[in-house]
Order: structure tokens, then C-alpha cells, then sequence
């Protein structure tokens, strides 16, 4: 018999996990946020959705082919085949910015007109224009400027989503701070951005099951419901995409940085947890493979930090919102954790050699 | 009662594949035509040859000898007649000196030494020394060295955890010849001047602890310790086992040794048994012959110098779709060039895989996840001593803990980008000892 045997290095078995499988998971986990998205701000987030993937997988094709023309080669067909979009993680990314976008409401409903919302097909409030402008700048600050520009998946210093939903907000404030309404929530609860944008514009609220499923304001479309994005979260721990502790570890540390810095009140830190993104963040964007600690020592420091930046911008700082800060700050911080915090090999250090060798 | 089974840190769990193979019971693989044995079997020098071409020889007959301390003697698997000594392809793929002996089909036996019935330690040294014993799980460790330590002892470890998928000739061993074995290991342990032996062995493996506690129990023998651990790749790992059996670390850079531990694996303590007991020496052994490429998955006594080809024939023949053979298991076992090669004394397991339980992994480029470093069982970080080594600096990979790899290769398996770590270490390793870094 021919010895046609296919000869290659061990290990010859691999886990079935595969970068593009883990990204699939985490769309999988993204999707109850995003149902909740639609469910409580109307169809215009699918829309806002479809449009942030295109561009996100557009522009990262595109520096591809940028890329093989400034080497002077042709992009081939096998190019376009083995093109770094079909790891999905930048659907991934396109995703998860619009689940950091607002629901882009005409300008002019930001006073009472919001309220005339009454269903998830009622369109006519809706700014197209702002959507597009804002979808297609974010998805192109986040792949081409904080992904590609710095070699690609896994070398990007920051969380691509979360930096560009920071760069739309800086740059286009009033864009982004605008009009914003739960279909859902009751109408006292204004149009203001969140609770955290001031006492006055929402209640103090109390009634944490409603907050946690959904029924309140928030920022982005995404963080509206802490159920939705809890439930990810249990995937994605199920799964064995991310470890629990860390989300957990970003959770119990801004909840106890926010109890300390609120001054020991119980009920504003619960209140504080269930607004703004917090879940969202130290679920989605925190676990981030390439920007947090490789070491478990090195990933509480990361949570630890998340957790005094949050409760530090929200209570001293002028921003009602510090989740997007603070996570970002600590993804610049992570290569010096990762440079620092290296485990101790099984058996100790090496001892320094005893004999000269001659 | 402390915890049911023991573990290390770390690891990963690949599919086990044992049951195609597990309830097998032991079987003798019928002799071939022609025995290949090769005069390298293993880490140390290859042996040096006392046969000429053309001499008779006898099933047991010391064919070559050891070559220094670090080296092992070689018997005759079959008797008849000396063919030739010549090149052939061995287990690593390289051309070395094989001796080739045409079988008569008689099998008449030599007993070269005499069965020891109240062995002094200094006699089981050198039994198990001129016996041609080597350490059986894979890296061919002469075991009289391992028997001569310099430090003092205190503890006996049976590797019985047989951590790589698809084997399961220990746990055969364990649950057919438990007597042997463990007397077996006993006298390593006394050669060592022991009392004490330790089987450290996956808690999943029902039968083959069963077998052993029965034994105890008949024996009454109270410094035996079945220590269940718990089912995880590489618990079969020296130092992880030593862990997990005794909660003692080895010393980085030292050896087992160093925490007063000596680690044996189960087969060397069956053949150890043979030669002290019995005057036997190694010239045969337990394999498994698994994988879905084979018709009649089994556990076989292999003559020393079988090849492949012939091994399969004993199995019911290859399905016609293997596309990969292993000598050793899947996570560290090397893939073999061709069917005309010899299995050695080191062959635990022979597996003859089809397309789908294997993976030629295209990688990918690393998305820093983690994984490999949570994975390490050592506790390195992977990912570092990957991309310094692929940067050519070597000093770096050496500062993340590249000589400290044990090479178990859960970092490749557990790789969703499918990158080369283990290979990328072994270059650094290399590439530390040749620039002296």
C-alpha cells in the first residue's frame, strides 16, 4: 500500500474553538441585548445595526486591498478569501457599536415630540441622516484608526467600539448627547440621556427589577437592559468564551467604588450599577480578548481600575457617563500590566546558574 | 477524607477516544517475518552491536550493548537468524542502524539471567540495567540511572494517569497484571532504598484502581497509596503528577528527585518485575493499537522491532482511509513518515487515524486571548515566548519561561488562532542552548 500519510507537527487534535467561532459566540451572546434594543427604541436599531456592520467590514476589506495595492501586489480572489473580515470580528465590533449608538431621534422631537413615540415601527421621528453620518464615521474610526491602523486583530490598543463611540461623542456631542426615548418607560421619565445626566432629568428611581429588565432611558441602545446583556454574559461564561470572574471582578468593583464615593448609600450604588453601561461594559467590553490582562492576577487590576475610574468620572468628574472612559483607560494601561504582572513559573523561579560553564 | 481526586493547576480536557480501545483485553500480537530493532531507542547514546550478520540467535539473546551510562542493552524479540545490520527509517524519520533478524518461527527462548527471589538494591540496579529497562511512557530515560539518585528519596510514584487520549495499555496493565506491577514497583522503590509507592492514577480509570485496591487489600499492604486524580490533560506530566500525588513541587530546572520523588512509569514497572523475578529481559511490550483507521482496535504484546504494516495485520487490517499514523498519543506523539517502521521499546500506543480525528491547523494571527497561558500547566505564557521567538529575540522568550516547557502542547490545542506555540518554544529552547543565552 502507497504510504500516502499526511505527516505533521504535534498536537495533531485541536479544541474546537476557532477565532471565527468565538466571534460567532459572541454575536450569539449579543443577540437578547439587541432584541431588548429593538423591543424598547423600535425597528431603527436594526437599521443602525445592518448599516455599523457594513461599514465596519467594508472599511476593513477596503484597507486589505489598500494594503496589497500600496505593496504594489494584486489582490486576488484567494485575497479576498482569506481576508481578515471573515473572522467576523468585525462584525463583532460593527455590532457592538451600535449597541453604543443612541436611537437617533429628529432634533426637533427632543422636546414633548418624543413622547408621541408609541410603537417599535413608529419611524417618522427618526433622523436618518444623523444615523448614517454617525454609523459610518464610528464603524470608520474603529476599524481603520484604533483595529487596522495598528496591525489588526489582537494588536488593536483599545476596544475598537468603545473608542470610536468616544470619538463620536467628543467630536460630535451634540449629535450624540441628543433626544432619546424608551418606548417603553413611562413618560415621566424624560428624554434626557440618563439618570446619571443629572437628578432632574430622571428620578432617582428605586424600583430596580424594571431598571434591570429595561423599562428606563439610557445612552446607548444597547445598555438598556441588564437582563439582556446578563443573560450574554451566562452564554459566554457557558461557553467558555470569557471567564466570570472578570465581568465580575468590573462589577463589584465599581459597585464598591461608587458605594464608597456616593458615601456609603446603598440604594444610589444599586440605582448606579442598573443605569448607564456598566453591564454592557464589563460584560462585552472589558472581557475583550486583546485589550485586557493575559494573566488572572493582571485582570483584577484591570477590573479593580475600571471599577475607581467609573465611580471616579460619575462622582468628580463633569461626564455623566464613565464606563466607555474608564475601560478604555485601563486597555491603554494593559500592556504595563501585562509587562509587570507575569505568573511565577509551576516549580519557582529559575535558580541563576551555579556553575560557570567554560 | 480529604477531596476525591487531586489535580494540578491548568490543563486542558481533550476528547478521551479510550473506549475504542479500553475493554479490549490483552492479546499477543503474532511475531513477524522479520524483526527490525533499532539500535537508538530513546534519549542517551544508541547501543552498540555484539551480533554479527549471520549469527543464530535466541529469543532473549543480548543483541547490543549500552554505549556508556546513558544507554541501554537490546535483546533478541524473536530467534533465528541475523539479516543485517543497516539503516532504516525509525520512529523520529531519520536513517539509523537497525538490526534486522529473520524469525525461524520457533521461538526458542534464552533466560539470560537467573530470577532474583531476595533482591539487594544494588542487585535490582543492575538487574534492571543489564536487563535493558528503559522508562516506557515515551522519552526512553534509561531507569537504572533514574535508580541512582543523588539525593534521598522518599517516595515511589507510579505514573499511571495515562493522560493522552485514545491509550489505554496502563489501564490494561493495571486491571490484568496489578500483582506485577505493583510488585514491580516495589522493587524500584527498594532499589531506591523506598518502602513507600504511590500510583497516581485518572479517577475515570474504575477498573484498573479497583484491581489495585483488591490487591492491596489481599496483600494488606499498607504503604501502598492509590491516590485517584482528576481526568485532565497532562496529568501523566512529571512534575504535575508529583504535584498532585504529593503536593510537592519540583524545583524549576531541577529534577523529580530534588522534592525526594521518583517517578516510574506503570510499564516499566511490569517489565522491571519480569527481569527481577522472572530473568527476563525487555524485549516485548504492551501497546495500544487504536484510532478509527483500524479495523480491530486492541491491546497487544508487541515484539520489540515489529513493524507497522505487520502490527495492523494483527488488528483485522487498516480501513482503507487512514490518513495518519502516530507512534505515541495525539498530543504529543510525532506522525510517522511510512508503514515499514519499527515500534521500540517507547511505543505505548500506535493509532491510525482517519481525516476526521486529526487537524492540520491553518493559523491565524494571535488575538491575544489568553488562553494559552491559562491553559500552561507550567504556568508560562505562550503567547510571548511565540512572538519573541518569531522576532528572533530569544532572550525574551527566554525571560517568559521558555526552558522551563514541558511540551505537552495544550497551548496549540488550545489556540483558537491555531498557532505553532509548542514548535515556536522548542526553536527558542534550541536556539537559548546554541547561542548560550
Amino acid at each position: 500500500m502507497a504510504d500516502n500519510l499526511v505527516v505533521s507537527v504535534s498536537p495533531h487534535i485541536r479544541a474546537k474553538h476557532t477565532t471565527r467561532s468565538i466571534m460567532a459566540h459572541v454575536l450569539i451572546a449579543l443577540a437578547p441585548a439587541f432584541a431588548a434594543a429593538v423591543v424598547f427604541f423600535g425597528v431603527s436599531v436594526i437599521a443602525q445595526a445592518v448599516l455599523c456592520v457594513a461599514v465596519c467590514a467594508a472599511s476593513e476589506f477596503l484597507f486589505g486591498l489598500c494594503r496589497a495595492l500600496a505593496a504594489k501586489r494584486k489582490f486576488t480572489k484567494h485575497d479576498a478569501k482569506t481576508s481578515s473580515i471573515w473572522d467576523l470580528s468585525c462584525v463583532v465590533t460593527g455590532l457592538l457599536l451600535a449597541l453604543n449608538l443612541p436611537v437617533f431621534l429628529k432634533p426637533e422631537t427632543a422636546g414633548g415630540a418624543a413622547h408621541n413615540l408609541t410603537g417599535i415601527f413608529d419611524l417618522q421621528y427618526i433622523d436618518w441622516g444623523r444615523m448614517v453620518f454617525l454609523c459610518v464615521v464610528g464603524g470608520v474610526v474603529a476599524i481603520v484608526l484604533v483595529k487596522m491602523a495598528f496591525g489588526g486583530i489582537g494588536k488593536n490598543f483599545a476596544n475598537p467600539a468603545l473608542t470610536a463611540r468616544i470619538f463620536l461623542a467628543l467630536c460630535f456631542a451634540s449629535f450624540m448627547g441628543a433626544a432619546t426615548r424608551n418606548i417603553l418607560a413611562p413618560a415621566d421619565i424624560t428624554t434626557g440621556a440618563t439618570f446619571l445626566g443629572g437628578a432632574e432629568s430622571e428620578a432617582f428611581r428605586t424600583d430596580y427589577l424594571n431598571m434591570f429588565l429595561g423599562v428606563k432611558n439610557a445612552a446607548a441602545v444597547g445598555e438598556v437592559s441588564a437582563a439582556a446583556l446578563l443573560l450574554g454574559g451566562i452564554y459566554l461564561c457557558v461557553m467558555r468564551i470569557i471567564d466570570w470572574k472578570l465581568p465580575l471582578a468590573v462589577l463589584l468593583s465599581a459597585a464598591l467604588f461608587i458605594f464608597l464615593f456616593s458615601g456609603f448609600k446603598l440604594e444610589l450604588t444599586l440605582t448606579h450599577i442598573l443605569s448607564g453601561g456598566l453591564f454592557l461594559g464589563a460584560i462585552f467590553m472589558a472581557t475583550d480578548y486583546s485589550t485586557s490582562p493575559n494573566t488572572f492576577a493582571g485582570s483584577m487590576i484591570y477590573a479593580a481600575g475600571i471599577g475607581f475610574l467609573v465611580a471616579l468620572i460619575r462622582f468628580k468628574g463633569g461626564y455623566p457617563e464613565g464606563v466607555s472612559f474608564a475601560i478604555v483607560m485601563m486597555n491603554v494601561v494593559t500592556p504595563l500590566i501585562d509587562k509587570y504582572v507575569v505568573p511565577i513559573p509551576f516549580g519557582g523561579r529559575a535558580r541563576k546558574k551555579l556553575k560557570t560553564e567554560n | 477524607m480529604k477531596s476525591f481526586t487531586r489535580f494540578f493547576v491548568a490543563g486542558v480536557h481533550p476528547h478521551g477516544m479510550k473506549s475504542l480501545s479500553a475493554e479490549t483485553p490483552i492479546e499477543r500480537c503474532p511475531a513477524p517475518k522479520r524483526v527490525y530493532i533499532a539500535l537508538s531507542q530513546g534519549v542517551g547514546k544508541p547501543s552498540h552491536p555484539v551480533v554479527e550478520v549471520g549469527d543464530t540467535v535466541k529469543m532473549g539473546r543480548l543483541i547490543a550493548k549500552a554505549d556508556g551510562p546513558v544507554s541501554a542493552n537490546l535483546f533478541a524479540s524473536v530467534s533465528g537468524k541475523v539479516a543485517e545490520i543497516a539503516p532504516y527509517t525509525d520512529t523520529a524519520g531519520n536513517q539509523s542502524r537497525h538490526i534486522v533478524i529473520d524469525n525461524d518461527g520457533l521461538d526458542t527462548a534464552e533466560k539470560p539471567f537467573t530470577p532474583l527471589l531476595n533482591p539487594q538494591p544494588e542487585e535490582i540496579v543492575k538487574r534492571v540495567s543489564d536487563a535493558g529497562i528503559v522508562g516506557m511512557g515515551g522519552a526512553g530515560f534509561p531507569t537504572h540511572v533514574k535508580l541512582t539518585p543523588k539525593k534521598r528519596i522518599d517516595v515511589y510514584i507510579v505514573n499511571a494517569a495515562e493522560c493522552e487520549p485514545y491509550i489505554t495499555c496502563d489501564y490494561r496493565l493495571l486491571t490484568e497484571y496489578a500483582e506485577q506491577v505493583v510488585e514491580g514497583a516495589f522493587l524500584l522503590a527498594a532499589a531506591v532504598g523506598v518502602t513507600k509507592v504511590c500510583f497516581g492514577i485518572e479517577a475515570d480509570k474504575l477498573r484498573a484502581i479497583e484491581a489495585l485496591k483488591r490487591y492491596k487489600a489481599e496483600k494488606n499492604l499498607h504503604n501502598l497509596t492509590v491516590v485517584p486524580l482528576k481526568t485532565r490533560y497532562p496529568q501523566g506530566a512529571e512534575k504535575q503528577l508529583i504535584y498532585a500525588v504529593t503536593r510537592r513541587r519540583v524545583p524549576s530546572g531541577g529534577l523529580p528527585m530534588d522534592c525526594g520523588a521518583i517517578v516510574g512509569n506503570t510499564h516499566t514497572a511490569l517489565s522491571a518485575y519480569y527481569a527481577v523475578r522472572e530473568g527476563k529481559p525487555l524485549y516485548e511490550r504492551v501497546m495500544t493499537v487504536s484510532g478509527k483507521g483500524i479495523r480491530k482496535p486492541s491491546n497487544l504484546w508487541v515484539r520489540n522491532g515489529t513493524r507497522y504494516g505487520d502490527i495492523a495485520e494483527a488488528c483485522g487490517g487498516e480501513l482503507n482511509n487512514t490518513a495518519k499514523i502516530l507512534n505515541g498519543g495525539p498530543m504529543m506523539g510525532a506522525s510517522q513518515i511510512s508503514r515499514d517502521i519499527a515500534v521500540t521499546k517507547t511505543t505505548g500506543s500506535l493509532l491510525f487515524l482517519t481525516k476526521d480525528e486529526f487537524v492540520v491547523a491553518t493559523s491565524s494571527p494571535c488575538i491575544n486571548c489568553g488562553k494559552c497561558g491559562r491553559a500552561c500547566p507550567m504556568r508560562l505564557m505562550p503567547m510571548y515566548i511565540d512572538s519573541f521567538a518569531l522576532a528572533g529575540d530569544y532572550s525574551g522568550s527566554k525571560k517568559y519561561g521558555a526552558l522551563e516547557c514541558i511540551e505537552c502542547g495544550c497551548c496549540s490545542y488550545i489556540c483558537p488562532a491555531n498557532r505553532y506555540l509548542v514548535q515556536s518554544v522548542k526553536l527558542a529552547k534550541k536556539k537559548i542552548k546554541e547561542l548560550g543565552l
